[in-house]
């Protein structure tokens, strides 16, 4: 089982590639997109797109929009890691 | 005259992947229904086209309903849409489609043209269907097929409010749309102006 903690960590460099305004040490678990300078929908996208290339996985369409914030993206990255 | 060989039908996934040259035409009529959109994507014509016959009739894409007049056995026009509540994440999982194919090194200058273009479509906050593509054959333009289309589309429909999005500068998409009983949201002045359609009490 991946360790979401973990993947938090390795979340931390694409977050503050993909939201260049916002701050990337504050986000945790709980942060949603709301709570971040810049987070909009291309933003959004492109954060899912390094996700999946820093992962090696793959999202289904309907995922990129199914988690309402970080923590429980690093849980669904972390399902899908596992291939789940 | 010409109408009355004109079927209107929906176009389901299945159908498409299993007639490649179909989806193919479809994705064509979509392309021409969206130029701008399309051009702003750095990738090759068949590269947009494929991506685009994959999003035709699948829920998970702006284009989860489709319809088509045919005409004998070819498609002549087209028109998609999906329910108002979906469009966000749905156009998401359309950028999130064309930004896996565009290579790393544009993916920045593919967010940067993107939001430009999300600028200049006028917001709708409202429920009901929206209209992601309404598109005629080429050679099949001036014959009244749109306005068929529209009034076929509508009354298969039955939805109390329909959305959709026009360029500003495209006069004969706004008068098929006031005839069919679209009117402007606003007069915001952006280049794509949303209409609404919305049905009034008998």
């Amino acid at each position: 089982m991946a360790d979401t903690d973990e993947i938090m960590k390795r979340l931390r460099p694409l977050l503050r590639e993909a939201f260049p305004d916002g701050d990337a040490g504050a986000m945790g678990p709980a942060t949603t997109a709301d709570d971040v300078i810049g987070w909009d929908s291309m933003a959004h996208v492109g954060l899912m797109a390094a996700v999946e290339d820093a992962f090696e996985i793959q999202f289904e369409p309907e995922e990129i929009t199914s988690f309402a914030n970080l923590g429980e993206l690093a849980a669904m990255i972390a399902r899908k890691v596992d291939g789940g | 005259m010409v109408a009355d060989a004109l079927v209107f039908e929906p176009v389901g996934a299945q159908a498409l992947r299993a007639d490649r040259a179909r989806a193919l035409r479809l994705a064509e009529l979509s392309l021409s229904a969206q130029p701008l959109f399309y051009r702003l994507i750095a990738l090759s014509r068949d590269a947009i086209l494929d991506s685009v016959a994959r999003q035709i009739a699948d829920p998970a894409f702006d284009m989860a309903a489709a319809f088509v007049l045919r005409d004998g056995g070819d498609d002549e026009a087209l028109v998609t849409d999906t329910d108002m509540a979906v469009l966000a994440s749905a156009q998401m999982a359309a950028l999130m489609a064309f930004l896996r194919l565009v290579p790393a090194s544009a993916a920045r200058e593919f967010q940067t043209r993107m939001r430009a273009y999300s600028a200049s479509i006028e917001p709708i906050g409202d429920t009901g269907r929206y209209v992601s593509r309404v598109a005629v054959a080429a050679g099949r333009q001036g014959q009244g097929l749109g306005r068929r289309l529209m009034s076929d589309y509508l009354s298969r429909i039955g939805a109390a409010k329909v959305h959709l999005h026009v360029h500003r500068d495209n006069a004969a998409a706004i008068a098929l749309y006031r005839s069919s009983g679209f009117a402007p949201r606003s007069d915001a002045g952006y280049v794509f102006a949303a209409f609404t359609r919305a049905m009034t009490e008998l």
